[in-house]
């Protein structure tokens, strides 16, 4: 008898599973496009990568008769918790921005801790409840947005740090390694010991042209003052783990005897053990990454990176309702911002109204007094001064703004300057006047993907000309590391 | 002096579902309240996007993990072998399809590459829980503590090998492979993230898990480990090869996950984590949610899939509630279905 009721009570909530499921699907509103659309334009003109440009005027469906929304509806998907207090906060930060700034029209949302594999299934609750951008904001989720973006023609996709683009989907990134050269300058004034310490997240060409970099400014200023510059690299393997982070930190200070810190991890441990470094007495300079840092060590943060998606979800999301960006030309959007953009930022805090504390007043004074010679005039100055020129010349660049959003125009990004054969104003300069990646260098590689590696060996010698200046794939792809950076190995 | 004294009870089989079917409605509608209280969303819109969660195909993403997964480890702990390792075994799945498609000819051929594939998935989730189980059954080792640990040595081996010898020449020195050729890879629903291939085949195991276990000789016997080894040996069958068929049965299955997971959604092999993405400690409790019976597992699934498809739809809309309140209604209703499990086995008698 019971077994009966069992019986019938299985196979009626089988029933109503199944008839829930048919009920759903059917009373479901569906955004999507009809999927005999997806196979109207062939798939071989989505698939586009950085190097190689698809150069077709594709007609993808529903162009012709695009209106732009009178209402945007853009949702974000994070990788990691908005609580995170690195990548996935400043991304929060620039959503609430936009939101704020373009209420009377903008309507956003976000989905945080979404993992690769749950991303394709939470893009379609996006698109059904109405979300016409998407931004997903992680690496892992490339591929998986380039295929949603497939499937959904009429939806536009920004997928933030990736390489793979399509007609309805665009990719886009705001670069620190301008503003790790500034560190660096400055990690090389206060050293001591000559020893400097970063932890890597993953070295990947990101992080790799992050420590370059670093290493690049920290010789620049250090070498003149007699210090004889290394840059001991551990890698943690994640982005975000602040024991492994502490305890990689700790180790660079007690084998490595590094006096000075700089990191690739999301959240603020290293500084924190910095400032308890000092408590007990021991000064290690720390530079605070990604997010403002300065509360968590105001006694050992000299300065750090600081990223403002805002200001290239502020350009997107005006370009999708004014009608410029639509799905079906977004193959060749493609944001390398840098400095000159106001993306990325010299600082380890930011006060109540909004502005910048380029480097903590601490540690003004003794950077004043510090004094070096600019190696490109000859002209000398204190560090601080010189930390202040190369911002300056680095956030000149009004011209570089227009060629750093679409993939096609990345190639002219490093030009110094066009002429223009009138007596008054012979040239105008594109890129700015300097930039950290400029030979003579030399370095090994770590890997084979670039120009100056692919073929050879790990630890084959890299040689950049005199002169030269590495271009956006070259930044892109960076697979060496610069001579005097002692690349550790990677933590288990 | 009044005594609290909780007493084992048997409620009748049709009773209990009930008792657990109420409650998960109404742990359902306090959580709702919750969030539309904490977040001043109207109830009714509250409500609504719970019920599309229940009702939205996009589940069926999830039940494709966990349904084959947590019935695989119903049938162990049936046996009372505890494979704590599907999570590990689901990871090496994805590591030998990945190998078949990507490394073998056999990944450019139509159908014979995802049928490959995930056999091959399966076979290497089932060799994974070959060392804990011998180790078990002849030297007496733990195998909970054992398949536990051997789940971070199958993550430490991915990441191996997406950070070494196989890391992709197109994915600019990021860890994972290149991806897998399109013959390999197994379509999923237009507007939807799931296979039907691969929910039909979920679906199948169960009919297979249930005639295994109540219908067979070997079932029974199976059953009947947990309680008597004697009696089993006694009928003629060896419990040592008994449990080890059990046993890696379900790693089987949890490697079957992993290929799947890796021809339907990944299409590249990325770090352990990423893929496991601790969908298989999930399945543990899934398959005890569903009583370790494989309709229950089944209701079971739907239920925790329905959940975790719902902590991402509750986040979306204009009041943004947040991943970590989401978390915690999800954690409620858990809890509610607890308490329904405890309700319906034992009862507090006041004396």
């Amino acid at each position: 008898m019971a077994k009966t009721v069992y019986g019938i009570a299985i196979a009626l909530l089988v029933i109503g599973i199944v008839a829930g499921y048919f009920i759903g699907y059917y009373a479901t509103p569906k955004v999507a496009a009809p999927p005999q659309t997806v196979t109207v334009t062939a798939p071989g003109a989505y698939q586009t990568v950085t190097m190689t440009y698809t150069q077709t005027v594709t007609s993808a469906v529903g162009v012709a008769t695009y209106t732009p929304p009178a209402k945007v509806k853009a949702a974000f998907v994070y990788v990691g918790p908005v609580g995170d207090y690195g990548w996935s906060y400043m991304h929060d930060i620039g959503r609430r921005v936009v939101a704020e700034l373009y209420k009377d029209w903008l309507e956003t949302t976000y989905v945080e801790n979404v993992q690769a594999a749950q991303s394709p299934a939470v893009i379609d609750d996006l698109v059904r409840k109405g979300y016409t951008v998407i931004f997903t904001t992680s690496f892992d989720f490339m591929d998986q947005t380039l295929e949603k973006a497939k499937e959904y023609p009429n939806v536009m996709f920004f997928h933030c740090s990736g390489y793979k683009r399509a007609p309805n989907m665009g990719t886009y990134f705001a670069d620190l390694y301008q503003i790790y050269y500034l560190n660096g300058l400055m990690a090389g004034a206060l050293t001591k010991t000559g020893k400097i310490g970063y932890v890597a997240a993953h070295t990947i060409p990101e992080v790799v042209r992050h420590i370059n970099a670093f290493a690049i400014g920290a010789k620049e200023v250090g070498e003149q003052l007699g210090k004889n510059i290394t840059v001991y690299v551990i890698e943690i393997g994640a982005w975000y783990d602040p024991d492994k982070a502490k305890a990689a930190a700790e180790t660079l200070v007690k084998q490595f005897n590094v006096d000075v810190l700089a990191f690739t991890e999301d959240s603020t441990a290293i500084v924190e053990y910095a400032e308890s470094l000092y408590k007990q007495g021991k000064e290690v300079y720390v530079f605070s990454h990604y997010s403002p840092m300065y509360e968590w060590g105001p006694d050992v943060v000299v300065s750090g990176q600081l990223v403002r998606w805002e200001v290239i979800y502020a350009d997107i999301l005006a370009k999708v309702k004014a009608g410029i960006y639509r799905p079906g030309n977004l193959e060749n959007v493609d944001y390398w911002y840098l400095l000159n953009t106001g993306a990325v930022d010299l600082g380890a805090h930011v006060y109540p109204n909004g502005t910048v504390m380029r480097i903590n007043p601490k540690f003004i004074p003794i950077l004043k007094n510090i004094m070096v010679k600019d190696v490109r005039t000859g002209e000398a100055m204190s560090v601080y001064d010189l930390v202040m020129k190369r911002y300056n010349e680095m956030r000149e660049a009004p011209i570089l703004e227009s060629l750093q959003g679409t993939a096609l125009t990345h190639e002219l990004e490093s030009l110094a300057s066009v002429s223009t054969g009138s007596s008054h104003v012979p040239a105008a300069t594109i890129a700015p006047v300097f930039d950290p990646f400029t030979g003579p260098l030399k370095g090994y590689c770590i890997a084979s993907y670039s120009r100056f590696c692919s073929g050879k060996a790990a630890g084959s010698e890299v040689s950049v000309k005199p002169g030269e200046r590495l271009t956006h794939d070259d930044l892109w792809n960076m697979d060496w590391f610069v001579s005097w950076v002692a690349f550790q190995g990677k933590m288990g | 002096m009044a005594k609290i004294v909780v007493v084992k009870r048997v409620l009748p089989t049709h009773l209990s579902i009930l008792v657990r079917v109420l409650t998960a409605f109404a742990g359902l509608l306090v959580a709702v309240l919750i969030t539309s209280s904490v977040t001043g969303l109207s109830f009714v819109e509250t409500l609504k996007t719970a019920f599309e969660s229940f009702a939205d195909l996009n589940v069926l993403r999830y039940i494709s993990v966990f349904l084959p997964t947590a019935l695989g480890l119903s049938i162990a702990f049936n046996a009372r072998l505890w494979n704590l390792g599907a999570e590990g075994q689901l990871v090496i799945g994805a590591v030998g399809a990945t190998f078949i498609a990507l490394y073998t000819p056999i990944g450019k051929i139509d159908f014979a590459a995802p049928v490959t594939a995930l056999l091959f998935a399966s076979l290497c989730g089932l060799l994974w829980s070959i060392p804990p189980s011998l180790m078990k059954l002849y030297l007496g080792v733990n195998e909970a503590v054992v398949t536990l640990l051997m789940n971070y040595v199958a993550y430490y081996f991915t990441n191996y090998l997406v950070k070494g010898p196989w890391r992709g020449r197109g994915v600019y020195g990021y860890p994972t492979t290149d991806l897998i050729p399109d013959e390999s890879k197994i379509p999923v629903v237009p507007g939807y993230s799931f296979s039907w291939y691969i929910v039909i085949i979920a679906l199948a195991f169960v009919a297979i898990a249930y005639l295994l276990l109540y219908k067979t000789r070997f079932g029974i016997a199976l059953r009947a480990l947990s309680s008597s080894i004697s009696a089993v040996e006694l009928s003629g069958m060896s419990s040592k090869k008994l449990a080890l068929a059990a046993f890696t049965f379900s790693a089987a299955l949890a490697g079957f996950v992993g290929g799947s997971e890796i021809l339907v959604y990944h299409r590249k092999l990325v770090e352990g984590d990423i893929v496991g993405s601790g969908m298989g400690f999930t399945s543990i409790m899934v398959a005890w949610l569903g009583g370790l019976n494989p309709f229950g597992v089944l209701a079971a699934s739907y239920y925790t899939a329905a959940l975790y498809r719902l902590s991402f739809a509750l986040q979306i809309g204009s009041a943004a509630i947040g991943d970590a309140l989401s978390k915690a209604i999800v954690g409620t209703l858990f809890a509610a279905t607890m308490v329904a499990e405890f309700v319906s086995r034992y009862k507090i008698v006041v004396r």
